[in-house]
């Protein structure tokens, strides 16, 4: 019996991977396996590892996550990305936009969202984990379009100030913007989005994914510590070794997370900011719910962590107390910010 | 004699009370409190009449002066009077005078009323004792009944003066073991986790404008929240107490639901009806209002957590409450408000104070509900226990711990207040 330590969005993927793996196991002839899950926000799991809690293996939404534990207890072996294939990381999502039936705003692309007609919806990225790639998916989108790091974090800033709800998590926010019809333009996961688009079916929301956004890793790895404990090694390197096989990653583009190995991926993303491409409907998903396995998947480019300067630097330059993103807000009014910025420009 | 300046400013008492130390009634009721006496001229009503009863135990003066006439002063009959209607109304209502009833020019002619409403008894009362200086009969107030100082509640409430149930000692170690395991240990774990971070570190963690702002939000929305509480739930337990009324037993049920239900549900629930197209919140929006995701929405998630606080402190005092007391005030003149006012009130304000304290520490500590309803934006409406969270994601133990020791103090401040103002008018009060 093994315990996996997942992030929320992961129930349905884990569920359906720990069955198949029960009957791999079995068919190797290693004996019964049951791999138990327990889910909450990424953060809130790995600090539960930090105090103790017996998980076998972790699943979680940010590598960051991992480099902490390993960082502060002696619980994870701080090589733990190199134990793995892919960084670790069987697999990927990406931040797209989420728009009402028919997406009556129009949009196409991350900087439709500067359009003041268009109201941005996103989870906290200072409550919520996962949503802090929302936040990195704007910066680098507005970095490559406006040149320079200052420039697209005011128009980060600007998207957010205009959010009216920052919920705690992502199905959170879901539900404010589906349900609440709240905002025009929901920043999701692309597998969250997929996930919402089949369960709101009725609704017909329709995904548009944007020309540059992030690649969200989604680590794996085993706690040694535990294992170690609980002689369950052999198990719990066998589930992982198992997420790296083509049955487990066709289990995970049905779910609508993207693996390396699909050939759509494969296919060069075309330039973003290609004037022909944008105009174009070939971005816009309407019911990924019934498309093949790898239909769905829309090329674009897609920027690392390590293209930010990793999870620390990114933490400690945006989220942390008194960071960019707690910036955003440091000015009750607009009037009192631009006063600022006029302030600044003199100088 | 220094206790003499203050009893002169009241001479009534010296009047009228010298029978009572004579009869030795009062000694075994209240403790002698030696450095009231001293006090000067604060001019509290209380203080005067305490310290006089505390006089001949210390001035052996006035027990030879005997003869309360001696000390009679015709220019302060006018005193005495008051005095006298000030007795006779807290005997009829039940109710001692608050302190600062005779401060205001208002007060005194309401005062003034009551004896002229008591002037038949008075009349009686002078006729029998034949002479209108004297006082007649003083209606005997024993000093618990009448509402101790502040500080001398404080000062009996550390010193433990009534006789302890059999098997103090166990019961008492067993409290405070109990306490220590469950609340004091954790919270001194977390006043050591935000002890790491230094004062200064400490200080920038808490006045940070977005800590600021999330502290007064926090504080804000749930002292309103106990308030609408208090009225309403006041109300409900009246209902509920003295209504007779078909499905009353179903009502009293509804009344523990938000005690039973998930905040996270109670949170959906509101969040749904109150958002702009939800089924009151479009009405609402229509007028330019905005209540989920914002202020309001938070107010109204913690008056839905809080709502059982109020009716359950106050329900059992209330059925407790003879209602021959509002009878006798009705016969005796006076109207629905004035009964209200100053009978019915006064015997249900501490169990008042207590759900109304409640509620506002649930207020305060509340999650799970308002980060459904709250919009989180910082500044705006995010409120603390959020932006301790928030900190908590960054893997911020130190700053979340000082933010957690800085609401912990504050919420222990209120709640200390609320109990010792419950506590000290219990006292006074709750002896009626």
């Amino acid at each position: 019996m093994l315990l996996n330590a997942s992030y929320d969005a992961s129930r349905e993927l884990y569920r359906e991977l720990s069955l198949a793996f029960a009957d791999h196991w079995r068919e190797q002839g290693c004996g019964e396996v049951v791999i138990r899950h327990t889910h909450g926000g990424s953060g809130k799991q790995a600090r539960a590892v930090l105090d103790g809690l017996q998980a076998d293996l972790l699943s979680l939404a940010l590598s960051h996550d991992l480099d902490t534990i390993a960082k502060r207890s002696d619980l994870l072996d701080p090589q733990w990305k190199q134990r793995l294939p892919k960084q670790g990381s069987p697999w990927f999502s990406t931040v797209v936009m989420v728009v009402r039936a028919g997406n009556p705003k129009g949009i196409r692309d991350f900087d439709d969202l500067l359009r003041p007609d268009v109201v941005p919806l996103s989870p906290s990225p200072r409550i919520s984990g996962g949503a802090r790639w929302n936040y990195l998916a704007l910066l680098a989108y507005f970095e490559r379009k406006l040149g320079s790091e200052e420039q697209a974090l005011g128009a980060v800033g600007e998207i957010f100030r205009r959010v009216p709800v920052l919920d705690a998590g992502a199905r959170g926010a879901m539900n404010t913007f589906a349900r609440r019809e709240m905002g025009d333009v929901l920043l999701s996961w692309e597998s969250e989005a997929f996930q919402a688009q089949k369960q709101l079916a009725e609704l017909g929301l329709e995904i548009v994914v944007p020309s540059l956004s992030v690649k969200a890793a989604l680590p794996v790895a085993m706690v040694d510590e535990v294992v170690r404990r609980r002689g369950s090694t052999s198990a719990a390197q066998g589930f992982l070794d198992f997420l790296f096989t083509p049955q487990a990653q066709q289990i995970a583009l049905k779910h609508h997370f993207r693996v390396a190995t699909s050939p759509a991926l494969e296919a060069k993303p075309a330039s973003p900011f290609d004037k022909g491409e944008k105009d174009s409907l070939s971005r816009i998903r309407v019911n990924g719910g019934k498309m093949l396995p790898d239909e769905w998947i829309v090329p674009l480019e897609l920027l690392e962590i390590e293209d930010f300067g990793g999870w620390e630097q990114v933490s400690r330059r945006h989220f942390q107390a008194g960071g960019s993103f707690e910036q955003i807000f440091a000015y009750k009014t607009e009037s009192e910010s631009e006063a600022l910025a006029l302030e600044g420009r003199r100088k | 004699m220094k206790g003499f300046k203050v009893s002169a400013a009241l001479p009534s008492e010296l009047n009228g009370e010298p029978e009572h130390i004579g009869e030795g009634e009062q000694h075994g009721d209240v403790e002698p409190f030696p450095e009231n006496v001293q006090a000067e001229g604060s001019g509290l009503f209380e203080e005067g009449e305490l310290s006089h009863l505390n006089e001949p135990l210390e001035d052996p003066e006035m027990t030879k002066e005997g003869d309360p006439l001696r000390l009679c002063d015709s220019s302060k009959a006018g005193a005495l009077k008051l005095d006298l209607a000030q007795r006779k109304e807290s005997r009829a209502l039940k109710k001692p005078a608050s302190p600062t009833a005779l401060k205001s020019k208002k007060d005194l002619i309401e005062a003034e009323d009551f004896e002229l409403w008591r002037a038949p008894a008075k009349k009686r009362d002078s006729g029998q004792n034949h002479s209108l200086s004297k006082p007649p009969e003083l209606p005997r107030i024993r000093a618990s009944a009448a509402r101790p100082k502040f500080r001398q509640t404080l000062r009996s409430l550390l010193k433990h003066t009534t006789p302890a149930m059999p098997g103090f000692g166990l019961t008492l170690g067993i409290t405070l073991f109990w306490l220590g395991a469950l609340v004091l240990i954790p919270l001194s774990a977390l006043l050591l986790g935000a002890g790491a971070l230094g004062f200064s570190g400490f200080w920038e963690q808490v006045s940070s404008a977005q800590s600021l702002a999330a502290f007064r939000l926090s504080l804000g929305t749930a002292f309103l929240a106990a308030l609408i509480n208090a009225v309403f739930g006041l109300l409900l337990a009246w209902v509920l107490v003295r209504q007779p009324f078909r499905g009353k037993a179903l009502i009293d049920a509804l009344i523990d639901l938000p005690f039973a239900l998930p905040t996270a549900v109670a949170g959906i629930a509101l969040s749904s009806l109150w958002s702009k197209k939800g089924l009151l919140g479009a009405p609402v929006a229509a007028f330019g209002f905005e209540v989920a995701f914002a202020a309001p929405g938070i107010v109204l998630a913690l008056v839905f957590v809080g709502l059982p606080f109020v009716v359950r402190s106050v329900q059992p005092v209330l059925e407790g409450l003879d209602p021959r007391l509002e009878e006798a005030a009705v016969v005796l003149g006076a109207g629905h408000f004035h009964t209200f006012r100053r009978v019915v009130f006064p015997l249900l304000f501490p169990a008042l104070l207590s759900g109304f304290s409640l509620s506002f520490a649930r207020g305060l500590g509340e999650y799970g509900s308002v980060i459904f309803i709250a919009g989180n934006l910082p500044l705006k409406s995010e409120i603390l226990p959020v932006l301790i969270v928030s900190r908590l994601e960054n893997f911020d133990h130190a700053g979340a711990t000082a933010l957690g020791a800085a609401m912990l103090a504050v919420s222990f401040a209120a709640l200390l207040v609320f109990n010792l103002l419950q506590v000290w008018l219990r006292r006074g009060w709750g002896k009626a």
